[in-house]
């Protein structure tokens, strides 16, 4: 069971908190605080009870014991748009807050917290198995109708379509991410069709105009700096790159990934 | 007869110099070897149609080969990660494939 909670305005919410630890048995709290002090005080409590939990911003979730998923689902092996998709038919047929416990690869999780994230549905937690798979706990939701407001951009998507094959487009990519950055702009790169090729190891070493540094060196400084750079799985697939020939810190990702970050009304594209 | 071919060999190489320019500005300065080979292999045969001279004429055919063969790599990459971008690369890949068949019939001595 999942429950939410709020202890904002209180001094001590760790009292609170102990008394809803007394009577909880296989559930996630969310609970909500004020801030720092709150959250030093919560972590307190529950380093002495040894409790897994999370922290995310001004929210604190607490595992208590193993939660019972409603259904399960196996997604190992499948690729983009796969697992998705089997997913997504696997919610439809659940009720609202029902939990489904899903098992996949290193390939299909940032695509499936994205895109069901991105669904309504709440990702409850997601835990590394030793055989290297992922066990992810979603609650199922509904995505809700936002109302219409002014939104300020402040994040960049920049896909890359031609890869090493166009110098100049390639060279773009990574320094329009590098300006945005200085201009408090998040940018986040996606490599599909044969952008996928600068994702190959070694690939963005090969290269080198005159007026620029090398490119590599450039792709490297990017990700020095905390820029995410995905690789659609697909195109991977067809170019014959995997985890292994994979250049070091970019990620595979698919479709919902990519269109999780269209929809989002504070990015705007930028088509390379 | 055999002018001839080495004239149309001449053509065909100053043709691959002028597609390989557009696709060589595409990709930055990766085909620097080939590009190169191209340059005496034109400069040879260019040669070879004023000299009467057979080592010219040999290293003529000698740098044909070589600068189809050179773009090989290149190709091979092209064709396995970057294939939509493959219409670019066609021109300058048909001069190569011509290239290297006039460069066997000048080295049998098809004269």
């Amino acid at each position: 069971m999942v429950r939410k909670f709020s202890v904002k305005g209180l001094r001590s919410p760790s009292l609170l908190i102990d008394m809803i630890l007394s009577d909880a048995k296989d559930d996630i709290l969310i609970v909500e605080t004020d801030g720092e002090e709150q959250i030093k005080d919560i972590e307190n409590l529950l380093k002495k009870y040894n409790l897994k939990y999370e922290v995310e911003g001004n929210v604190v979730k607490i595992h208590v014991g193993e939660i019972k998923a409603d259904k399960s689902i196996n997604v190992v092996g499948a690729t983009c748009p796969g697992p998705i998709m089997m997913v997504s038919d696997m919610l439809s047929k659940m009720k609202n807050g029902e939990i489904l416990e899903i098992i996949c690869g290193k390939n299909a999780l940032t695509d499936l917290t994205e895109g069901l994230k991105g669904m309504g549905n709440e990702i409850i937690s997601v835990e590394e198995k030793e055989d290297g798979t992922y066990r992810i706990l979603v609650k199922k939701g509904e995505k809700k109708e936002e109302e219409k407001a002014t939104v300020k951009i402040d994040e960049l998507f920049i896909i890359n379509t031609t890869g090493t094959g166009n110098a100049e487009k390639a060279y773009s990519t990574f320094m329009m991410a590098d300006v945005a950055l200085k201009m408090n702009l998040k940018p986040t790169i996606f490599l599909m069709m044969d952008g996928a090729s600068l994702a190959l190891k070694g690939e963005c070493d090969k290269v080198k105009h005159p007026a620029f540094p090398k490119l590599g060196d450039l792709v490297r400084d990017i990700l020095k700096k905390g820029v995410k750079v995905y690789v659609c799985e697909l195109s991977a697939e067809f170019r014959g790159i995997n985890e292994k020939n994979l250049e070091e810190g970019f990620e595979i990702a698919g479709a919902p990934t990519f269109l999780n970050y269209l929809s989002k009304p504070n990015v705007r594209p930028v088509w390379l | 007869m055999g002018q001839v071919i080495t004239l149309v060999s001449l053509s065909v190489i100053f043709g691959a110099m002028l597609s390989g320019f557009a696709t060589f500005r595409l990709t930055g300065m990766r085909l620097m070897p080939h590009f190169i080979s191209l340059i005496l292999a034109f400069l040879l045969t260019l040669a070879s149609l004023i000299i009467p001279n057979s080592i010219v004429f040999y290293l003529a055919v000698i740098f044909q080969i070589l600068s189809a063969l050179t773009i090989c790599p290149t190709i091979c990459n092209i064709l396995k990660t970057q294939f939509q971008n493959t219409g670019i690369y066609s021109a300058h890949l048909a001069l190569m494939g011509m290239l290297l068949v006039l460069a066997i019939g000048n080295a049998l001595g098809i004269r």
